[in-house]
């Protein structure tokens, strides 16, 4: 089930376990409010039944009041609003027991009637003028009605009062069971949402903290990832795509890597293979010129001279192309923590015939120590200030200043001259293989090729930036000696520099 | 975590299948029988009733279902009517007033054959009010008649021998035992207390009155109408005397309950009024020892009663007709009708049960009564048909025209004879026209 669904679906339990719950609460409810209903109607019943009984007790103690005083006119007027009063007073009696949907009692139906037939009968005594047979009839029947309406009102009062306990008893109960199911819900909601939390946190968080983690391990460089993730959703996918183009890259890094190889090879044999004929060119040039120089015409000596210098830089050129494919080969073994104040110190030692022939003046700052092969790293700055020398201007000291400054976790320096400088256009070749700009100068063009090899095999990047006439400012990067490595170098530092 | 759909469309289909065999289900054979009664069984008086139902089961396996009717005579009348006019199958048996016979006949099955050896033949009135067009529409399943009701203290007291035998008789003891009483300082002590007032209870006397003085039936079972004559005036003037003389002005409005109020409180000496009259009284204070009670009084011609009670009929639609009449016959039956007087004093249909030594032991009164069934004068429900209510109101309030003193008897009684051939469209009887008074 893919993800998507999986997180409907997860929901959808949810809603639904809630929706359940809440319709079984509403149930209850609405059950608990129509039986208080019932309980106000019921109440609203017995209290009818009792203005009844009221009604027709006091009636029949006001008539027979009025019997006793013999006043037909009063005993009238007595009769009719008391038979208004009782007969709506038994209507309103009869409307609640049928709105409440329970069966009308016998004696309530007959009620209205037998009331009716007592007043009937009693104005027709009373046209007569018969007060004994009017008191009697009260005595009698009137009072048989009464006690029959005070037994209706027991009953139903009993009824009520049964009705009211049950009714409160099942109101209780019902509350009883509205908590327990709002309780159940809330426990069935809430064991849902953590086994479907911890479904989804497995089913999801634990295959993407694989990927997370095998992104690392291309990043470091390390094909060999396998995510592991066994589901077929979203997540399956982007691994399966991952290992792939992991698979790819690492294919391609192998084929790269082979072809470098390769030609690196190819270059150190060449150039080895090489120095062996030309040595024997240059024995037998320096020989030819010991010994028969002197039977040569002058032209002739011209062309031997001529070839002893190509033998020569023959042999530089070799001798570049061997440097720098033993580059590669030695970039390979472990850096180390360096001081480039050290280096510079070799450096200008290396240089110093140079530099006393030409006047230069080196300056530098504070240098720092970096992470590097020491040798390599006494390359790169030799060949750029030997460079700076190389192309001074004429008639000029050269005056070299070699600068650093800390860029993230690098180092960014500066070698700056005051030569020739190089035209703006020959500023993206100067890096390449036997690019030589100057025409009557020494050096056979590897020189800037190798300095960007060696700061690219240490993870650093060299640039130019310079004008025709003016001097010129090589900038390149080297990585700094990481603090948890070599605090106290780093410190150094610090204190060298302030 | 699978969630699959299919359950919800399953479970609608077994709910629908489940609902489609509900349908055609066949219904469930009824093995027992039931049927449903409307009759009035609540109360104490009806206990016995109720077990005399549950022993009809068990002895046949019909099953009944006892409807309750209403408690008022009228409503419980619309109740029924409705019930046939929807042509319902919902009860089988009605309990039927002796006035309703000519009113439901049409929705009544004949019972004719049915019964044919357990009828009552010894009480022909209650038959001959059950039979409309030669069908037999309802059996009698609980009789009243009217009775004379006396103080046998005060008869002994003024040296009465017996109590009377005629109207004569009865006015002469009630002047006495009056006169007598009121010296003794009961001011208000009559003579006759009766049902004077303008409704169907008038009616009763008032047939009493005419019958026993060979009067005629107000309408005839030939449909004539025999009511403008000279026995039958006599009759209603003798009565007219009697109010405010042995009878009080009062009388004019009182019902059973205003009557029997009176006698039972000591305030009169006889008492007219129906049979049931006879178990309350034994619970009255004042009377329960010093009573007993008569046939009505004779006129020119012998004593008559006037008939009430209930009958028991079966709904021509039911749907259980041989059930249904086997309750009847079962209910109105010989031997059910003595289980009821013996055990709940309920006057039997049947005329031998009046000499039935067993019923006498329990029912020592029933002898003085026992050709009531026989003497019974029935109200003339089956002749009139649905017409009854209104001619017996007419009957009724003409009556009470004359006992008030608002028209003469003879002017009240031709009123009364034109009001009936008015709405019946029947006509005089042709045996005695105005102003014959031979002899009938």
């Amino acid at each position: 089930m893919t993800i998507g669904r999986r997180l409907s679906v997860a929901f959808g339990t949810l809603t639904l376990v809630i929706a359940i719950g809440a319709a079984i609460v509403s149930s209850q409810f609405l059950n608990i409010l129509h039986r208080a209903r019932t309980l106000a109607t019921v109440d609203g019943k017995l209290i009818a039944l009792y203005r009844v009984r009221g009604d027709i007790g006091r009636m029949r103690r006001r008539l027979d009041e009025a019997a006793k005083q013999q006043d037909p006119a009063a005993f009238g007027e007595l009769a009719d609003s008391s038979r208004k009063e009782t007969g709506s007073d038994i209507r309103t009696a009869l409307s609640y027991f049928r709105e409440t949907g329970t069966p009308v009692p016998g004696t309530l139906s007959a009620l209205s009637e037998a009331v009716s037939d007592q007043f009937d009968a009693m104005q027709r005594l009373l046209e007569t003028g018969d007060w004994t047979a009017i008191t009697l009839r009260l005595n009698n029947q009137v009072d048989g009605i009464l006690d029959s309406v005070r037994d209706l009102v027991d009953n139903v009062s009993s009824d009520v009062t049964e009705q009211r306990l049950r009714s409160a008893n099942e109101i209780e109960a019902g509350e009883v069971r509205a908590q327990i199911v709002l309780m159940v819900t809330a426990l069935a909601a809430l064991a849902a949402a953590v086994a479907l939390g911890i479904h989804i946190s497995r089913s999801i968080v634990r295959p993407l903290s694989r990927l997370k983690i095998a992104a690392h391990q291309l990043a470091e460089g390390d094909f060999d990832i396998s995510p592991d993730v066994e589901s077929n959703d979203e997540l399956a996918d982007v691994s399966r795509a991952f290992v792939t183009a992991a698979s790819r890259l690492q294919d391609y890094y192998l084929a790269l890597t082979r072809s470098n190889e390769d030609l690196e090879r190819f270059a150190y044999v060449v150039s080895h293979d090489l120095q062996e004929p030309l040595r024997t060119i240059t024995v037998f040039t320096e020989l030819l010129k010991r010994d028969c120089a002197k039977d040569l015409p002058p032209r002739g000596q011209q062309h031997l001279s001529l070839l002893a210098e190509a033998a020569a830089r023959m042999r530089q050129l070799i001798t570049g192309i061997l440097e720098y494919s033993r580059l590669t080969s030695a970039g390979k073994s472990k850096e180390e923590s360096v001081s480039t104040e050290e280096i510079l110190k070799t450096v200008l030692q290396n240089l110093q015939a140079a530099i006393e022939q030409t006047g230069a003046a080196v300056t530098h700052d504070d240098l720092p120590r970096v992470a590097g092969h020491r040798l390599q790293l006494v390359q790169l700055f030799q060949n750029l200030i030997a460079n700076a020398i190389k192309y001074r201007r004429q008639g000029v000291p050269p005056r070299i200043h070699i600068s650093a400054r800390a860029e993230g976790p690098m180092w960014k320096f500066c070698v700056e001259d005051n030569g020739i400088g190089i035209d703006q256009k020959y500023h993206s070749d100067v890096f390449g293989m036997f690019k030589q700009l100057g025409t009557a100068q020494e050096g056979v063009g590897v020189g800037l090729a190798v300095s960007k090899r060696i700061v690219e095999q240490h993870g650093g990047e060299i640039s130019v930036t310079s004008k025709l006439g003016e001097g010129s400012r090589f900038y390149f990067t080297l990585k700094a000696v990481k603090a948890n490595r070599s605090r106290h170098e780093s410190a150094d530092i610090l204190s060298r520099r302030s | 975590m699978a969630f699959h759909c299919p359950p919800v469309r399953r479970v609608i289909s077994v709910v629908f299948l489940v609902t489609l065999a509900g349908c055609q289900r066949p219904q469930p054979r009824q093995h027992q029988k039931s049927i449903s009664v409307l009759m009035w069984t609540a109360g104490e008086a009806h206990r016995l009733d109720q077990q005399l139902v549950r022993e009809f089961t068990r002895e046949t396996g019909i099953q009944v279902r006892l409807v309750p009717g209403s408690e008022s005579a009228s409503r419980r009348l619309q109740q029924e009517l409705n019930l046939f006019r929807a042509e319902s199958t919902a009860v089988d048996v009605f309990e039927i007033d002796t006035i309703w016979t000519g009113i439901l006949a049409d929705y009544l099955a004949d019972l004719k054959n049915a019964l044919r050896e357990e009828l009552p033949d010894e009480s022909p009135p209650a038959i001959a009010n059950a039979t409309v067009s030669g069908r037999l529409i309802a059996a009698p399943f609980l009789v009243e008649y009217g009775l004379l009701y006396y103080r046998t203290d005060l008869l002994k007291k003024y040296r009465f021998s017996h109590p009377p035998r005629t109207w004569d008789e009865l006015e002469k003891q009630s002047v006495r035992i009056q006169q007598g009483e009121r010296l003794r300082g009961k001011s208000d002590f009559w003579g006759y207390v009766w049902q004077g007032a303008d409704y169907e209870g008038l009616t009763c006397n008032a047939l009493e009155w005419q019958t026993s003085q060979g009067g005629g039936n107000f309408l005839e079972p030939d449909r004539t109408v025999d009511v403008n004559n000279p026995k039958a005036v006599h009759a209603f003037a003798r009565a007219a005397q009697w109010v405010g003389t042995i009878s009080p002005p009062g009388v004019l409005a009182y019902l059973e309950e205003d009557s029997r109020n009176m006698w039972e409180s000591d305030h009169a000496m006889f008492l007219r009024n129906w049979s049931y009259v006879y178990h309350l009284a034994m619970k009255s204070p004042d009377v329960k020892d010093r009573f007993a009670v008569a046939p009505m009084p004779a006129g020119s011609d012998p004593h008559s009663s006037a008939m009430g009670g209930w009958y028991l009929g079966v709904s021509k639609y039911s749907t259980h007709l041989p059930e249904a009449i086997a309750f009847v016959k079962y209910m109105t039956g010989r031997t059910v009708q003595k289980r009821r007087v013996i055990g709940s004093g309920f006057l039997p249909t049947f005329g031998a049960l009046y000499r039935d030594p067993e019923v006498l032991n329990a029912n020592p009164f029933l002898a003085t009564v026992a050709g009531l069934p026989n003497r019974a004068v029935r109200r003339p429900a089956a002749v009139a048909g649905s017409a009854y209510d209104n001619v017996s109101r007419a009957y009724a309030h003409g009556v009470h025209m004359i006992l008030a003193g608002k028209v003469s008897a003879a002017q009240g009684a031709a009123d009364i004879q034109a009001q009936i051939e008015h709405l019946t469209g029947f006509t005089q009887a042709t045996s005695l026209a105005p102003g014959d008074t031979g002899e009938r």
